[in-house]
């Protein structure tokens, strides 16, 4: 397995951009040459010098900094919504798959009035009544989107729930809990881990918008998305502080999904599967 | 068939009920008090009297299922007030904005359909070939890119360099080029991916092996056998995509400084205007949910052999 992810270039490339986000995002009191929150008026729209190596934004703020500790925001963020979301979706998928018709019903309806919201609806209704603060976008976008996932982790689950293993262990006496517990969620595991890693890019993604139309995150914040915002009256004057932070959510989500994807080719191989 | 519609439009009206029970229980639970933010639009001091006063006057003290139900009333009539963000009627508000969305909308579906079919189908023609490669390479780069930095980079380019467009939205069908190319790309991207591999898993069916061996040519095989094979889950890709876009064009509305749904709904989130909210986004789920029953009805006419659960 290690080896063969090891031999992709595509995984290879992934893991990369995902290590490099890992250690920025840790890392970044280390590395950035300023503090990314000093306003300092002077130096507004200052060149790019040694101290500052890719200049100051609108309000004298050194760039480079600010988008360090940007990693932190996007790492930060959707990791807590990665994990909530993981564990709702297991929990709630395989129990939806084992639990009988009448719950799998009911479930299953629940699910289906959740995704027939768009996910930005949603968690932009969900901003709404909570206001803004990380708490807020953490709860809006698992609010958003846990109905995928359960509904992922109970077609995975259905398909296991076919196999002989599951009735050789029912017929050897293993209850439910243990049943989905030590036979069920380590088999979906896999395939569930390549929906999770194309599920950071998508979260990804959806926190930058959040920061970018103004809604969650305090202003002034350094994330990416925030500062696309802070930065669009500077397009004709300096077009450059627009180019960066676009560039950094683009690589950090390029890595997550060029991983997933690699991943789900060596797990799942055959070309028809999306 | 008959049967099925039936069926298919009861589900409808109960996931429509859910959704509007939703949208309207987000909004109840809110913690900002919505007379008081009424009572202090105006700003100054306002006393704990007047706040009372809009209270019972917009009837807010009445218990939620009064509150919802005259909520949907006022959903059918048209009669929902007026907006605490923009001072209109709400009404004449989504009559305003609405249109915006739906052009810039389906200008995006437009272009989706315009660059997804082709290239999807060269993909396959030439599978493993540098075009099929490079595609793939584009693509994957396109699904991860925001979109609003998509319209900053097509404005600096277009609007700031070569001066073919105005930054800000000018009249006309011009006005929506860039905002619908920006919402229709990262969108294409995605469309392109599954259309190439629903494709590809198309190729290896036996009736492609007959073509073949009656001699018909692969560029024929491909656009006069299997894209019409392919056809159902593309329509139905292509319905789902329509609601995902007016829910995505919230974030292409405020770049190109539009005024459709998408930035009113932020607008009215942002000064909790939540009778407003709600109904933007009942209609929004609305238009999803329908275009969803569409596609799926419309699959069904198309290839009633297609009977995917057997308790249809």
């Amino acid at each position: 397995m290690t080896k063969k992810i090891l031999e992709k270039p595509q995984a290879l490339a992934g893991l990369l951009l995902i290590a490099i986000v890992l250690l920025v995002a840790v890392t970044a009191p280390l590395f950035a040459p300023n503090d990314p929150n000093f306003v300092d008026m002077t130096k507004k729209f200052m060149d790019p010098t040694g101290q500052y190596p890719l200049g100051c934004d609108s309000l004298g703020r050194c760039e480079l900094s600010r988008l360090l500790y940007g990693a932190r925001y996007s790492i930060g963020i959707s990791m807590p919504i990665l994990l909530l979301l993981a564990v709702i979706g297991l929990a709630l998928g395989t129990f939806s798959a084992c639990a009988g018709e009448k719950v799998d019903r009911v479930l299953t309806m629940l699910c289906d009035t959740f995704i027939s919201f768009p996910s930005l609806i949603i968690a932009v209704a969900v901003i709404g009544v909570l206001g803004n603060g990380f708490k807020s976008i953490t709860i809006a976008i698992v609010i958003a989107m846990w109905a995928w996932f359960t509904r992922v982790v109970r077609a995975y689950a259905l398909v296991e729930m076919g196999k002989g293993y599951i009735l050789a262990a029912r017929i050897s006496g293993c209850g439910t809990a243990k049943l989905i517990l030590k036979h069920l969620i380590p088999n979906i595991l896999p395939q569930f881990f390549v929906y999770l890693s194309t599920g950071v890019a998508s979260s990804i993604l959806m926190v930058s918008a959040f920061a970018f139309l103004g809604l969650g995150l305090p202003a002034g914040t350094a994330e990416w998305g925030a500062m696309l915002n802070d930065a669009r009256s500077c397009l004709y004057s300096h077009p450059e502080l627009l180019l960066y932070p676009g560039v950094c959510i683009l690589l950090t989500a390029a890595g997550f999904n060029l991983f997933g994807e690699a991943l789900r080719d060596i797990l799942m191989p055959e070309e028809g599967t999306l | 068939m008959g049967k099925y519609i039936a069926k298919r439009i009861i589900g409808f009206v109960a996931v429509l009920i859910g959704v509007s029970m939703l949208s309207f229980l987000l909004i109840a639970l809110s913690n900002t008090d919505p007379a008081e933010v009424i009572a202090r639009r105006g700003g100054g001091q306002v006393s704990q009297d007047i706040i009372e006063q809009v209270r019972r006057e917009m009837e807010l003290d009445a218990p939620m299922p009064i509150r919802y139900l005259n909520w949907i009333k006022g959903l059918f009539t048209g009669d929902l007030g007026v907006s605490i963000y923009s001072y209109n009627p709400i009404t004449h508000d989504l009559k305003t904005f609405l249109p915006v969305t739906f052009r810039l909308v389906s200008l995006a579906l437009l272009w989706i359909l315009l660059l997804s079919v082709p290239i999807s189908l060269i993909c396959v023609r030439f599978h493993n070939g540098p075009l099929d490669h490079i595609t793939r390479g584009v693509t994957i780069l396109g699904i991860c890119t925001p979109p609003f930095w998509l319209g900053f980079l097509l404005l600096y380019l277009f609007a700031v360099r070569l001066s073919w467009f105005k930054v800000l939205p000018e009249p006309g069908l011009k006005g929506y080029l860039l905002p619908s190319l920006t919402l229709a790309l990262p969108m294409a991207c995605a469309i392109i991916r599954l259309f190439r591999s629903a494709l590809l898993a198309e190729l290896s069916s036996d009736y492609v092996q007959y073509a073949k061996g009656r001699g018909l040519s692969s560029s024929r095989i491909l656009t006069h056998h299997v894209l019409r094979n392919a056809l159902p889950p593309i329509i139905t890709v292509f319905c789902q995509y329509f609601g995902y876009l007016i829910a995505g064009s919230a974030v292409v509305e405020s770049v190109f400084s539009l005024k459709g749904v998408g930035s009113y709904l932020i607008g009215c989130v942002s000064s909790s205007d939540a009778t407003a909210t709600a109904t933007c986004i009942v209609i929004i789920a609305g238009i999803f949910v329908t275009a969803n029953l569409a596609g799926d009805i419309i699959n069904r006419l198309l290839c009633p052999w297609m009977v995917r659960e057997s308790n249809d």
